[in-house]
């Protein structure tokens, strides 16, 4: 019997996705506070660090702030290290967020994407993710509760590899509070996949040395040379990665997913769970004949600039479906998105949309009316608001 | 400034981890004083007559290393024992400590050092350098000279008109105030350094001077100045002798004294004939010539030992004119103001007996008069150097009566002049570093402690012996207690301070003392301001 | 004997090098000297945003003969906890995690994160080097910052008017097993106590008085003699506390005026003009230090005879 024969199959709502990743990751140490909706991800590794299943130090710290530099400290003393949060908390931690890349700890972090207050608002959207785009760490943004599960592995195993700090995203409650089947996988095959954790600065009392002594000018940069470097090299390990995990365990991410884009005219780019209505909504429009598909962004940082204009290149519009925004500006995936097509051959017209803050729903309908919308439109817009009464 | 270097990104580790130490940052560049260790001179060496090194000596005794401390005591003064019962201590007068809550009580720690060692010193010099050196007078002065000269590897004799060296010491001294057991162990030490005596020998009767100074290569005047000295007064020919008294009684005669009977003299003297008088059972009453305040320092603890024995006292007189009448003595004195006699102060006073104390004087006499003018030796003070070559002198025959500890150093200076003229080497006084004062001692690290007292028999007890010794000095606990007291102004002591407080870690401790690493240190002066006792001083790098 | 070599041992434990970049004088070198001595080769430090933050050297550069872990302003206690974790997840128990962090650090940014770890009785040792001000930024107040005192923050015409913030009580109120003062100025001290506290499981802490010559308008020279008499005056008493709740006075002081540790320093100048704000330092200064040798005479039963002569009893 192959290993993967093991797998036991079950019904999981997303953030117990996330704990069985990380219990699967073997993590040694977790350093969580409590926020809606991130909340039963630190009450299941609570429970599993508790009864034995996952042995690690759970560290109920007073704040989030304290969550990501505990985890930081743990990872450069090496031991595997994780924590959650969402939205507020991540805003809380984001002087850590710096910290982590700058001094490389490979820590894992699982952002449940929720609304910033005020008004307070726990519901889901990814402007508190997607406003931390500058803090060094790699961001992956998921669609399903088994994508979830799959990620927060995938994702120690790249963090590991490049020694950079790495989000896994889920939107909150569509993803995080609702139930889903999932394969879990046997921790051996997981094992085979994902080596023990080594750091090769770790704190080591037979050779000490300072991990992060300041610098002055004439070598800082060299060190923020080499978080870039790590960043391009994440684009590739992420490749391997994926394609690993394809052969061990049958499930094949990308970068960016594709869906039914092999002749479409026009695409709609977007993250998260909104892909499932978008793909349904497609799949209606495909049956009136409409050419139109959908490119999901998997991997935010490293943006997949390359991947990004092999899919859009050629196409007669692309509508960004943004549920964050950048205020003075536009969706954050809208103007990545057009960023990386800009110079690209055969640039089609970008529209980027603005839908579903504050956990407003985006319905089927709602991704129906922006493609008609874009097909009726001459000129793109940067910012188009979708459902808004004004 | 920092080394450079020209690391790529390539070379890099991958977290911003550290690859070398600070030891690349020569940061004395930023350093505008300097700290300098250097020993300097307790107040109490510099007041000591013979420069003892005081501080160094309590030093290791603290450290419980008693041999060496009777090493440092010995370096600058030969005989501790008997400056630890004789000396007046004007060591003590400065001393530091006594500026906090009492000084310490060096005499009795030298006392102790000395009684201990007593038996083990007298080691014969490594080398002999063939020199010879007649020294004439057995007293303090001329064994002092002899003990230095010797460990020097010179051979020295000793000429002596007396069957035993020792001088006044041995031959007037008190039993009660220095036992001859003591005398006899320092003059054995001398015997077993090798130092050669001629007793029973005078020189100008027994054997001539110029002879000697064709013998040796080198003489050594210390003749002392023990001849009788008495002030010239009708009757003073119907006095006793308090000398010969103090002889009698040294060699065991109980003459019986008893009754109201007077003491004349001016000095130390005086006031131990009263004493001894006191103990054989008189009434004694001390005629001196001057108040009260004005006894010198140096007779301060003899004055007051006989005080509480019961001694009494007429302060500022002096004898006009002594008459026997029925047996007594009928002595007239007059106030004295220092210069004159107050007109009109004549009184009569009646005793059973006057016995006269006054302090000797030299006889020269068997001397060239090349060397003398009236009386008085032409020397050199400190080197004890005359008109004729080869010629020294020492000790009281050219300073007059003095402080034992006085004559000692003028022996031991004398020795070392001796020494460099038979080395043919220019004699140069010994200079002592500058003096550390109270304002230096940082006082937090010593908590204050009273000064442990001398075990001492009491003033009852003192005036029914004559062989009991009055002071018994300390115990080895009571030395130690005493000794921890010290500040040891001046002297490092590898107290540690400057090492623990070096906010560089630049104060390295090597072989058990401290070292400056001046590649390193910023001259903060942390480790001048924390040493105890002003070792450290903060000297300027380079001027503005 | 010297009273040096009681607990210092000489060339035990030299685990940091010179060549750092502390100002001359500083006392937080001596501070670090001393605990490395007893902690020895098995400790990391974790420095948050401090003096020692620049002290121990830039890269590629590196003081202290020990891992060193550099890490947010407010985050020391957490890191070290994050550390602790770590090493114990590996086995790694017979090491000691020590967050080294300045006042600023503890008094303020880092209440949270400390009071955290405090309360969770993480097994650290936390020692705050208590400069009182942020020096590293160039002096400016912090809740540190005693009575009366200029910085640039609170200048002469302003100077601090709210006394120091007492970190020892905030600690026995999270009833940690094990918190103490210490001075610079007595290592002997500061030794056993780091040593008691290595000796003891969870969470412990050590206030280290540690002057800065600088920041006190005062010459390099005088860290440890100021040191010295913030103790004697009474205004930095020494003692440690037990589970929150046993008062040891550690060093009965010789009760000093105030004046006395005042007038080393130009930072108290506005003070030593005022004589009304004097006095009233010095009996505050008298007040606590009595509620302090009530709280120990409470924990003991009784007040040794050294203690009497501390206490004025004309409050």
């Amino acid at each position: 019997m192959k290993l993967i024969e093991k797998s036991q199959y079950t019904v999981l709502k997303g953030n117990y996705a996330v704990a069985h990743g990380v219990r699967l990751a073997r993590v040694e140490v977790i350093s969580a506070y409590p926020i809606t909706p991130q909340t039963t991800i630190a009450e299941k590794l609570a429970d599993m660090t508790a009864t034995g299943e996952l042995k690690a130090r759970f560290i109920t710290v007073e704040s989030e702030h304290s969550a990501i530099s505990a985890v930081i400290a743990s990872s450069l003393a090496g031991a595997r290290s994780f924590t959650a949060t969402a939205s507020q908390g991540l805003a809380l931690m984001h002087e850590m967020l710096h910290w982590a890349t700058g001094a490389r700890a490979p820590v894992v972090m699982v952002n449940v994407n929720r609304a910033l207050a005020p008004s307070w608002n726990i519901w889901t959207e990814q402007t508190d993710s997607l406003a931390q785009r500058d803090t060094g760490w790699i961001q992956i943004y998921n669609e399903s509760n088994q994508e979830v599960l799959d990620t927060t592995i995938l994702a120690f195993k790249i963090a590991e590899r490049v020694y950079l700090p790495t989000m896994v995203v889920l939107d909150a409650f569509i993803l995080s509070h609702t139930s889903e089947p999932v394969e879990i996988y046997p921790q051996e095959l997981v094992d085979e996949f994902l080596p023990p954790y080594e750091h090769p600065n770790a704190i080591n009392f037979d050779d000490p040395r300072a991990i992060g002594a300041f610098a002055r000018p004439e070598y800082y940069m060299e060190f923020r040379y080499n978080i870039q470097k790590a960043h391009e090299e994440a684009l590739r390990v992420f490749k391997e990665e994926t394609e690993l995990f394809a052969d061990m365990f049958g499930r094949k991410y990308d970068t960016v997913e594709e869906f039914m884009l092999d002749d479409a005219d026009y695409v709609l780019v977007l993250a998260g769970s909104t892909a499932t209505t978008a793909k349904y909504a497609v799949a209606q429009l495909r049956e009136r004949g409409e050419k139109v598909g959908i490119m999901r962004i998997k991997l935010f940082r490293p943006f997949p600039v390359e991947d990004v204009r092999r899919v859009l290149s050629g196409r007669k519009k692309v509508a960004v479906i943004d549920r964050n925004v950048s205020f003075g500006h536009s969706g954050i995936f809208y103007m990545e998105t057009r960023a990386a097509m800009y110079g690209a051959k055969d640039r089609p017209p970008i529209f980027g949309y603005v839908a579903g803050l504050g956990g407003r729903d985006v319905r089927p309908q709602d991704i129906i009316d922006i493609y008609e919308d874009m097909k009726r439109r001459e000129e793109p817009e940067n910012i188009i608001w979708k459902g808004v009464r004004v | 400034m920092a080394k450079k270097y020209d690391f790529k990104a390539s070379e890099l580790p991958i977290s911003p981890m550290t690859l070398t130490t600070t030891l690349e940052n020569p940061t004395g560049g930023w350093r505008s004083f300097k700290p300098v260790i250097k020993n300097k001179t307790a107040p109490c060496t510099a007041t000591c007559p013979t420069k003892v090194l005081i501080p160094h000596f309590i030093d290791s005794l603290v450290k419980g290393d008693l041999d060496m401390a009777a090493n440092l005591l010995h370096r600058n003064n030969p005989f501790p024992s008997i400056t630890g019962r004789l000396c007046h201590a004007p060591c003590e007068l400065p001393c530091n400590r006594g500026k906090y809550d009492e000084p310490i009580s060096i005499k009795q720690l030298e006392r102790f050092v000395g009684d201990y060692y007593l038996d083990k010193k007298g080691k014969p010099p490594r080398r002999e350098t063939g020199k010879r050196v007649a020294i004439v007078g057995g007293g303090l002065a001329g064994m002092a000279a002899a003990y230095y000269l010797r460990s020097k590897g010179h051979e020295v004799v000793i000429y002596d008109r007396n069957p035993n060296l020792g001088g006044y010491l041995r031959y007037y001294v008190p039993e009660y105030r220095l036992p001859l057991a003591v005398l006899d162990a320092e003059v054995g030490a001398l015997e077993r350094m090798g130092v050669k005596f001629v007793l029973n020998t005078e020189v100008g009767k027994d054997i001539g001077f110029e002879e000697l100074k064709e013998k040796y290569d080198a003489v050594i005047l210390a003749h002392g100045s023990s001849a009788p000295a008495n002030p010239d007064f009708p009757g003073v020919e119907l006095l006793k002798s308090g000398w010969d008294l103090m002889k009698e009684v040294r060699e065991g005669a109980r003459p019986k004294v008893s009754g109201k009977v007077a003491v004349l003299g001016n000095g130390y003297t005086a006031f131990e004939v009263a004493r001894v008088l006191r103990r054989l059972g008189a009434d004694p009453f001390v005629i001196y010539p001057t108040a009260k305040i004005r006894i010198p320092f140096s007779d301060r603890e003899i004055f007051t030992l006989a005080e509480e024995e019961g001694v009494k006292f007429f302060f500022a007189k002096v004898p006009l004119k002594a008459e026997r009448r029925n047996g007594k003595v009928i002595l007239t004195v007059a106030e004295w103001d220092g210069k004159d006699i107050v007109p009109a102060t004549e009184r009569e006073m009646e005793f059973e007996e006057v016995f006269l104390a006054y302090e000797g004087t030299a006889d020269h006499g068997f001397l060239p008069d090349t060397i003398r003018t009236d009386g008085t030796l032409k020397a050199d003070r400190r080197s004890g150097e005359t008109p004729l070559e080869g010629v020294f002198v020492a000790g009281e025959s050219v300073s007059g009566p003095s402080p034992v500890v006085n004559v000692i150093y003028s022996g031991r200076s004398v020795a070392a002049a001796v020494d460099a003229y038979l080395r043919g080497r220019t004699y140069t006084p010994e200079s002592m570093p500058e003096v550390v004062g109270y304002e230096r001692i940082v006082t937090d690290y010593f908590p204050k402690a009273p000064r442990v007292p001398e075990m001492r028999l009491s003033p009852t007890e003192r005036i029914h012996s004559l062989t009991r010794e009055e002071v018994l000095g300390y115990t080895q606990e009571l030395a130690m207690k005493e000794a921890e007291r010290c500040f040891n102004c001046g002297f490092c002591n590898a107290c540690g301070n400057c090492y623990v407080f070096c906010p560089d870690y630049t104060i390295k401790w090597v072989h058990g003392r401290p070292k400056v690493d001046y590649e390193y240190c910023k001259g903060c002066g942390v480790c001048s301001e924390e040493c105890p006792r002003g070792v450290i001083d903060m000297v300027k790098e380079r001027e503005f | 004997m010297s009273w040096a070599w009681v607990e210092v041992k000489p060339n035990e434990n030299d685990l940091m090098h010179p060549g750092h970049l502390a100002c001359q004088g500083c006392g937080a070198t001596i501070a670090a000297r001393l605990a490395l001595k007893v902690l020895g080769r098995k400790a990391v430090f974790v420095i948050p945003a401090s003096c020692w933050s620049v002290i121990d050297g830039a890269w590629p550069q590196h003081a202290l003969q020990i891992p060193v872990f550099h890490t947010a302003f407010e985050t020391a206690a957490i890191a070290a906890t994050g550390i602790r974790a770590a090493l114990d997840m590996k086995g790694k128990h017979d090491v000691h995690v020590v967050a080294w962090a300045g006042d600023g650090g503890t008094f303020d940014i880092g209440l949270q994160a400390l009071s955290g770890a405090a309360e969770r009785n993480e097994n650290i040792i936390y020692i705050t080097y208590d400069n009182e001000a942020y020096m590293n930024t160039g002096i400016q107040r912090s809740s540190s910052t005693p009575l009366g005192a200029w910085t640039t923050t609170t200048p002469d015409e302003r100077p601090e008017d709210k006394p120091k913030k007492n970190m020892m009580e905030i600690l026995a109120a999270h009833r940690v097993p094990y918190a103490a003062t210490a001075s610079i100025a007595y290592p002997d001290d500061f030794i056993r106590k780091l040593k008691k506290a290595t000796q003891v499981k969870g969470f412990r802490f050590i206030h280290l008085f540690s002057p800065c010559p600088p920041g006190w308008k005062m010459a390099s020279n005088l860290s440890v003699r100021s040191a010295r008499l913030a103790v004697e005056t009474k205004i930095f008493p020494l003692y440690e506390i037990e589970d929150g709740e046993v008062y040891t006075i550690t060093h009965w002081p010789k009760g000093l005026p105030v004046e006395e540790y005042f007038k080393l320093q130009g930072r108290f100048k506005p003070v030593l003009k005022d004589p009304d704000r004097l006095a009233y330092i010095q009996r505050y200064v008298e007040t606590q230090w009595e509620k302090l040798v009530r709280l120990h005479e409470a924990s003991h039963g009784y007040l040794p005879e050294e203690a009497r002569a501390t206490i004025r009893s004309a409050i």
